[in-house]
C-alpha cells in the first residue's frame, strides 16, 4: 500500500474504532482485537511494566469479553441510566509497517462522557499496534492509552477510551 | 456542636444522616477524631535512603515524611514557618534540604530553618531555632508501617492497634525474608461521599450480592444473552450461596472501632510450583507449624480505624483521607512479600487492579452508590440503620465481639468508636 494509501486506512480504521465505542458497539469493538490483543491504560506516565505495577485498565480479550458481559447487564449500577461519550481523534501519525506489515500509529484523544448527570472530559495520547488483516483493514494487537492525567485522583471508569 | 447533641446522633440500631452531611461535624472529626487518632504516613520501604521522603496527609495537614541522615524518621508540617508556602511539593523523592519556593527560607531534613535571606531585616532577636518546620506531634512505627498523630497525649501505637496489630502481622509473617515493601504503584479514586461510606463498605458482607450483581454476573464464562427473568433467578441463586459463605466468614469487631471480616471463597490463580516454592521459603525462616498457623489467618478486609484498612493476603492496603464532609480520597497502595516468588507479586498487581483500579468491575459499583447515598442523604435527612445482628454478637477470644458475616456489628463498632472520640471521652473503651 502507498504511503498515502496507508494513512488513509489507518484514519479510517481508527475512526471507526471510536465510532464502536461511541455508539456502545462493544462486541463489535473487542472483535478488532487480535487473538492475542490487549487493552492498556496505564496508571503512570512512562509505565512499562503491566505486570508489576497496577494499570487502570490491562485487558486482554477474555477480561475484554467480562467487562462487555457487565456492560450489557440489567443492574449495573455504575451505568444507569448508560453512560453517552463522543471521542475525537486527532493528530494522527502513521509509522512504516516493520517486515510483517505491523503498523506502529500515534494519535490523540479526546472524550467527554455524560454519566450520572455529570460530564467528564478525558485527554490522552494513543499508541497503536496494527496488524493488517486484509487490504486497507487492521486488526489491534496493542491500543495503549496514555491519559494525560494518568496519575491524577479519578473517579470511576465504566467505558474504555 | 455540643456532646449530648453528638450523642443523639448515634442510637443503638441507628445513626442520623447528619453524621454524613453535616460540614460543621466534619470540621470537628478534623479536630477530635483524625486530630487525635494514630494516622497510617508511609512504609519505610518508600524512604530507605537518607533524605528520601513521601508526602502524607494527617487529618487533612499536609505532612512530608522524611528519612534523616542516621536513619530516623522525622514527619513535618508541609508550611513555611514564614508565609505560609508549601516548601515541598513533590509526591516522593529525595532532598538534601528544602527551600521554600516562595522567598528562600531553607529547611534541614529535620525541619531547623537553616536559612533566611536578608536576615539582617529581621532586626536583632530574629531567632532561627523557633521557625523550623513543625513536627508532628508523634510518630511511631510498627514492623515498617508508618503512623503520626498530631495529638501529643493518648494511647502508644501498640494500645492504639491492640488486637488489630495482627492485620500487620498477617502481612509481614508471609513474606520469606520477614520484611514487605511497596511495590507495584498505587491507585487513587475519589469519591462524593463521606468517608465512613468507605469505611462502612469494606467490612460489609451483605451488598456484594446485590452492589456487584452485575460483576458477579459478568464473571461467568457462559456469553449466552439472558432475558431479565433469567437475570432474577440466577441472582436469587446467587444471593442465596453468597448468605451462606458470608455468615460463616463471620466477623470480628475491637475496641478503638477496629475489625475485620474473614475471608471470601476467593482463588487467587496461582501455579502449584510457585506454592510450593513459597511454602518451602517460607518454611526455611519460620518452620511447618508456624508457616500452618501463618497461612491458616482468613481474613478478607482488616480495618485499623478510622482511615486504613488492610487486605493482607492480598498484599494491598487502602488508605481514606477525608477531605470534605461529601468528598473522599483513597489511595490503594500494592505491596510485595520480600523472598516470595515474583508470581506472588504479579498476582498482587492483578488482584489490585481487578478490585480497586478506577476502572475496576467491582469498585465502579461502590462509588456511584456513596455518591447517590451522599445527595439522598443530604437531600433526606433522617436515620439510616445498622440492626443486623444486633444483640446477637458474643465475645470472642482477644477482647473484642464477633458475629456472622453479614452482621453490621463492625459499623455499630466503628460508631461506638466514634462516639468516643466525638464526645471527647477516653477512646480505649470495649466495643
Amino acid at each position: 500500500m502507498s504511503e498515502p494509501g496507508l494513512a488513509a486506512a489507518v484514519t479510517a480504521f481508527l475512526f471507526r474504532e471510536s465510532r464502536l465505542l461511541d455508539e456502545r458497539r462493544f462486541e463489535e469493538w473487542r472483535d478488532l482485537f487480535t487473538e492475542d490483543g490487549v487493552y492498556w491504560v496505564p496508571a503512570r506516565a512512562e509505565q512499562d511494566d503491566p505486570l508489576h505495577e497496577v494499570s487502570i485498565f490491562y485487558d486482554d480479550r477474555a477480561m475484554m469479553a467480562a467487562r462487555i458481559r457487565r456492560l450489557r447487564h440489567p443492574r449495573m449500577h455504575a451505568e444507569m441510566p448508560p453512560s453517552r461519550a463522543i471521542r475525537s481523534v486527532t493528530n494522527i501519525e502513521v509509522a512504516a509497517p516493520d517486515a510483517e506489515g505491523v503498523v506502529e500509529v500515534r494519535s490523540v484523544l479526546a472524550m467527554t462522557e455524560f454519566r450520572d448527570g455529570a460530564q467528564t472530559a478525558y485527554h490522552g495520547r494513543v499508541s497503536w499496534r496494527l496488524v493488517p488483516a486484509q487490504e486497507g483493514v487492521f486488526r489491534i494487537r496493542l491500543k495503549r492509552v496514555d491519559l494525560v492525567n494518568a496519575e491524577g485522583m479519578h473517579h470511576g471508569m465504566t467505558v474504555p477510551f | 456542636m455540643a456532646q449530648n447533641e453528638i450523642a443523639d446522633l448515634v442510637r443503638g440500631d441507628r445513626v442520623h444522616t447528619s453524621v454524613y452531611t453535616d460540614p460543621a461535624i466534619f470540621a470537628q472529626e478534623q479536630e477530635r477524631l483524625f486530630g487525635r487518632a494514630w494516622l497510617y504516613l508511609c512504609h519505610e520501604s518508600q524512604i530507605g535512603a537518607p533524605g528520601d521522603f513521601v508526602a502524607a496527609r494527617l487529618a487533612g495537614v499536609p505532612v512530608i515524611v522524611i528519612r534523616q541522615k542516621h536513619g530516623a524518621i522525622a514527619a513535618l508540617v508541609n508550611r513555611c514557618s514564614h508565609r505560609g508556602a508549601a516548601v515541598c511539593q513533590a509526591e516522593a523523592g529525595s532532598a538534601q534540604r528544602f527551600r521554600c519556593p516562595y522567598h528562600g527560607w531553607t529547611y534541614g531534613l529535620d525541619g531547623r530553618l537553616l536559612g533566611v535571606p536578608m536576615r539582617a531585616g529581621y532586626g536583632p532577636a530574629f531567632d532561627l531555632g523557633e521557625l523550623g518546620l513543625k513536627p508532628v506531634a508523634r510518630l511511631a512505627t510498627y514492623r515498617g508501617f508508618v503512623f503520626g498523630s498530631l495529638a501529643a497525649e493518648g494511647p502508644d501505637l501498640a494500645a492504639y492497634l491492640g488486637p488489630m496489630a495482627s492485620a500487620i502481622d498477617d502481612m509481614v509473617d508471609r513474606a520469606p525474608d520477614g520484611a514487605v515493601e511497596v511495590a507495584g504503584g498505587v491507585h487513587k479514586h475519589g469519591f462524593h461521599g463521606n468517608w465512613k461510606l468507605q469505611m462502612e463498605n469494606l467490612q460489609d458482607y451483605a451488598h456484594p450480592a446485590f452492589a456487584h450483581e452485575s460483576s458477579n454476573a459478568a464473571a461467568r464464562t457462559d456469553d449466552r444473552p439472558r432475558t431479565e427473568l433469567e437475570e432474577d433467578d440466577i441472582m436469587a441463586a446467587n444471593a442465596a450461596s453468597d448468605f451462606a459463605w458470608m455468615e460463616k466468614a463471620g466477623t470480628a469487631a475491637y475496641p478503638g472501632g477496629h475489625s475485620y471480616i474473614g475471608a471470601l471463597p476467593l482463588q487467587q490463580p496461582m501455579p502449584a510450583a510457585a506454592i510450593a516454592e513459597y511454602r518451602q521459603r517460607l518454611a526455611a525462616r519460620h518452620g511447618e507449624r508456624r508457616v500452618a498457623e501463618i497461612l491458616a489467618v482468613q481474613r478478607h478486609v482488616a480495618i485499623v480505624y478510622p482511615t486504613l484498612a488492610f487486605q493482607s493476603a492480598l498484599q494491598q492496603i487502602k488508605v481514606i483521607v477525608p477531605v470534605r464532609a461529601d468528598y473522599t480520597e483513597v489511595y490503594v497502595h500494592c505491596f510485595r512479600l520480600k523472598g516470595a516468588p515474583p508470581e506472588y507479586h504479579r498476582a498482587a498487581v492483578t488482584f489490585v487492579n481487578t478490585a480497586n483500579s478506577p476502572a475496576s468491575l467491582i469498585l465502579t459499583d461502590d462509588l456511584a452508590i456513596y455518591d447517590r447515598a451522599q445527595r439522598s442523604m443530604t437531600a433526606a435527612p433522617g436515620w439510616v440503620r445498622f440492626g443486623c445482628g444486633l444483640g446477637r454478637d458474643v465475645p470472642d477470644n482477644h477482647g473484642g465481639m464477633q458475629g456472622p458475616g453479614y452482621s453490621e456489628l463492625a459499623m455499630r463498632n466503628q460508631f461506638a468508636a466514634w462516639l468516643e472520640y466525638m464526645g471527647n471521652r477516653p477512646a480505649a473503651r470495649a466495643a
